[in-house]
């Protein structure tokens, strides 16, 4: 951007975020909402209570990793000290909520509760405010005071049972949870999206509202073919590609997988009969292939066993990236299993620009990671660089938020 | 009581899963949703099981209607001139519109954001992408379940040590790319309500999902190692596992995430003689003895159902929760008590039972539910009473097999 090219607007230019905050859920929803361009006021106790929220790997190594992740999260945010359960607290709070657009919250609700600042109660006196509460599973009664886990959030969402496909042995495989912290980050960008369904809300019947954003039922709605399963055929859980955890075969439609090649791994799907077809052309046109027993798409599906081997011959000879662009030129979805150095590698993703480098700041690596997750023509979506001390803005924010009550 | 998105209008161009999913939430909101589809080859959806009663048929798919509540179908054969025109006047009575067809297909039916921006200067657009719409493989072919494995997901899920796991669960990658595109198209609504400017938006199901694994991007920087697949473990908290339960494959996660919790667990869960050592006090030396101090735990649960072992930690303020089946989603009392699952009644599969959002607005409006539609079952009503297509027009169109 230069001088002459003014910088295009953001889209929450002088919108204002209060991200009272414990883990990464809140964190990421205030890292979306900033990025597009809202000021986000992170509420926090102090520097040592920040960085405990995320749990951190013990260690140098897990401090520098940290520094990175804070850098990710809390990039161009402001902060301003709050204690719930100090003497003011509640008042502060309250004051901030009657001039702000939006308050993010998934702090542990027991705690809240007893400062007298549970979501409902800030809602309650902060009539214009937009409050998102991000919870394990809700704030009725019966969850409200369940303890929230990235990890709790997917076994109990679902997620984790139905992860595992065609496992060797049940017994000693347990259900898992997908790489990093996908209900977290997932609660986030749900909360984010809240924040934004509040605000178009409030235009039109002139309040706020208080959004319930439960973790399980985030999950449990991914879950959704797999419930249909039982509401419309009264059948067991299962997933696209029938394999379910305990049985290899059942009634799905659609053969997938992951293959084993000379340097990895690779993974297809085949819904169409088209990229069956397409995938054979791959393979070059093999003779097992034209058996008549594999022409029909749920006869394959049933008689995967007796077709794998013929996939797992022909893979060892070639390498994930050979199948991935011969595979493509067919038009069947077939990838390479990528490690994030390899994707880092890509020419797809050298060519683009959703990696963005953190900046030195503190930090003794060059660490990309994840930018804008939505392209805007007109509004594009901005990472925020500079990590604020804790506290660091409490007296800028509080006297440039007294001149008058939002409404 | 007024909902989110009421007064928006959408023409959903949309297939398959992602925007189809993203399009329903703008309907629960409140949005007026028109989905254009053709009726010649129809959304793969409606052609995949679950089907009611195990019985085939386009009105049957219970994946399709999951995804299509509270939608409006109009039939339109996009190939042709006079569909596209339809097409078009509907963007121009819209706010919205959407797409995630294959690179380049929309172009070929003579359909483009430029084409509504002409019509509808502040239209919202959104397009999806499998790889982005830049780059070497802009063109390339996506579904969602196999993608996890480009995006790098995949290589890092899986039990610790072990290969790369083929499946994760709930679709994940479309349904996480309909959030994405749900983000996008808020913030451009807002923007627009602000300032009278629509503009386009971009996404693409890869950089969906590669978003939201951060840790993996910084671990490979900081330390130089590239991560693999750690099951259940985490770096910075232990015990920290889905641990074997009572009963027929029932396991129990639990997540003991700092020293207090740590000290609450050990009061709890009887261990061996060295569960009350000092060094264990701190995570570091509780990771310096994981799998010891796992296999205590499953000692633990193992003695018991998960529903008992995780409603113990539970009271004692500590993270659990059982691996929830399908069925035990369906009875989950939590889910119920907000309300969660949806029910529609359908013309041709009765009244049924589906997923709902991972939301609700306390003290404000509920959501209202209507059926997923008949293939083209709004198109006298979209066309005739909503665009003005004369009767006798639109009898020749279907004649014509433009709607269609």
């Amino acid at each position: 951007v230069t001088e002459s090219q003014p910088e295009p607007p953001a889209a929450l230019a002088g919108s204002i975020v209060l991200e009272w905050a414990s883990g990464r859920a809140g964190a990421y929803a205030g890292r979306l909402l900033r990025g597009l361009g809202a000021g986000v006021v992170l509420l926090e106790r102090d520097e040592a209570s920040r960085r405990a929220a995320l749990h951190p790997e013990p260690g140098p190594a897990g401090a520098r990793k940290l520094d990175a992740l804070i850098q990710f999260l809390h990039g161009g945010k402001k902060s301003v000290a709050l204690d719930p359960v100090a003497p003011g607290a509640r008042e502060r709070l309250l004051h901030l909520g009657a001039r702000a657009d939006v308050l993010l919250v998934d702090r542990p609700l027991a705690e809240l509760d007893a400062a007298g600042l549970s979501p409902e109660r800030i809602a309650e006196g902060c009539p214009q405010l937009v409050v998102v509460a991000v919870t394990l599973a809700g704030l009725h009664p019966g969850a409200r005071n369940l303890r929230h886990a990235d990890l709790v959030a997917h076994a109990i969402g679902g997620i984790a049972y139905g992860t595992p496909a065609r496992v060797p042995d049940p017994a000693t495989y347990p259900p898992i949870k997908p790489g990093g912290y996908q209900a977290d980050y997932t609660a986030g960008l749900v909360a984010a999206c809240n924040a934004l369904l509040g605000l178009q809300l409030r235009r039109r019947t002139g309040r706020g509202q208080l959004f319930d954003v439960a973790a399980q039922a985030i999950m449990a709605s991914y879950m959704r073919m797999d419930i249909a399963f039982r509401t419309y055929n009264g059948g067991e859980s299962s997933n696209i590609s029938s394999a379910t955890r305990l049985a290899p075969e059942g009634r799905g439609s659609t053969l997938w997988g992951l293959v084993p090649c000379k340097d990895g791994y690779w993974a297809f799907q085949a819904t169409e009969q088209y990229q069956w077809e397409g995938l054979m052309r791959t393979m070059g046109d093999p003779e097992w292939a034209r058996d008549p027993r594999f022409q029909d798409p749920f006869e394959r599906l049933a008689r995967w066993e007796e077709i794998e081997p013929h996939f797992l011959e022909w893979s060892r000879e070639h390498t994930k990236d050979e199948v991935f662009h011969a595979g493509q030129v067919n038009h069947v979805p077939v990838f390479p299993c990528y490690t994030v150095e390899e994707l880092l590698r890509d020419p797809q993703q050298q060519a683009g620009s959703f990696f963005v480098e953190l900046p030195r700041d503190g930090l003794d690596a060059v660490v990309r990671v994840p930018g804008a997750i939505v392209h805007f023509d007109r509004t594009p979506w901005r990472f925020a660089p500079g990590v604020p001390a804790a506290g660091e803005h409490t007296d800028e924010v509080l006297s440039s938020l007294s001149g008058g009550v939002r409404g | 009581m007024t909902l989110p998105l009421e007064g928006i209008r959408v023409v959903d161009f949309s297939w398959v899963i992602a925007g189809p999913f993203c399009t329903q939430i703008l309907g629960l909101m409140g949005a007026e949703v028109i989905r254009v589809e053709s009726g010649v080859h129809t959304d793969v959806n409606r052609r995949l099981p679950p089907f009611a009663d195990g019985t085939m048929g386009t009105e049957r798919s219970g994946l399709w209607q999951g995804l299509n509540l509270n939608k409006k179908s109009v039939t339109l054969d996009l190939r042709k001139p006079e569909a596209q025109e339809l097409a078009i006047e509907l963007v121009r009575r819209a706010d919205i519109a959407l797409e995630n067809f294959a690179f380049g297909q929309f172009e070929k039916f003579n359909l483009s954001y430029e084409r509504f921006r002409d019509v509808k200067p502040d239209i919202i657009m959104a397009r999806s992408s499998g790889l982005g719409r830049w780059g070497p493989y802009r063109d390339y072919v996506t579904f969602g379940p196999p993608l996890t494995a480009y995006t790098g997901l995949a290589s890092i899920t899986g039990q610790a040590g072990g290969r790369p796991e083929r499946w994760v669960a709930g679709v994940w990658t479309d349904h996480s790319a309909a959030i994405t595109c749900l983000f996008g198209l808020l913030a451009a609504l807002e923007h627009r309500d602000r300032t009278g400017e629509g503009q386009l938006l971009e996404y693409s199901m890869a950089e969906a999902i590669a978003a939201q694994i951060p840790e993996a991007f910084i671990e490979y920087a900081c330390d130089g190692i590239v991560p693999g697949p750690r099951g259940n473990q985490d770096p910075g908290m232990c015990p920290h596992g889905v641990y074997p339960s009572a009963g027929d494959d029932r396991w129990v996660a639990i997540a003991v995430q700092d020293d207090d919790d740590w000290r609450r667990f050990r009061e709890l869960v009887p261990g061996p003689a060295w569960w009350r050592d000092a060094s264990l006090d701190g995570v570091a030396g509780r990771l310096a003895r994981r799998q010891e101090i796992d296999d205590a735990v499953a000692a633990w649960t193992g003695r018991r159902p998960p529903a008992e072992a995780a409603r113990l930690l539970q009271e004692a303020d500590i993270s659990a929760g059982p691996a929830a089946l399908v069925e035990d989603l369906l009875a989950d009392p939590n889910l119920a008590a907000r309300d969660f699952y949806l029910e529609h009644d359908h013309p041709e599969v009765g009244r049924r039972t589906l997923a709902g959002i991972g939301w609700t607005m306390p003290g404000g409006p509920q959501l209202e539910v209507e059926h997923a539609p008949l293939l083209g079952e709004h198109n006298w009503e979209v066309l005739v009473d909503f665009l003005g297509l004369p009767p006798e027009r639109f009898a020749a169109l279907v004649d014509l097999g433009v709607i269609a």
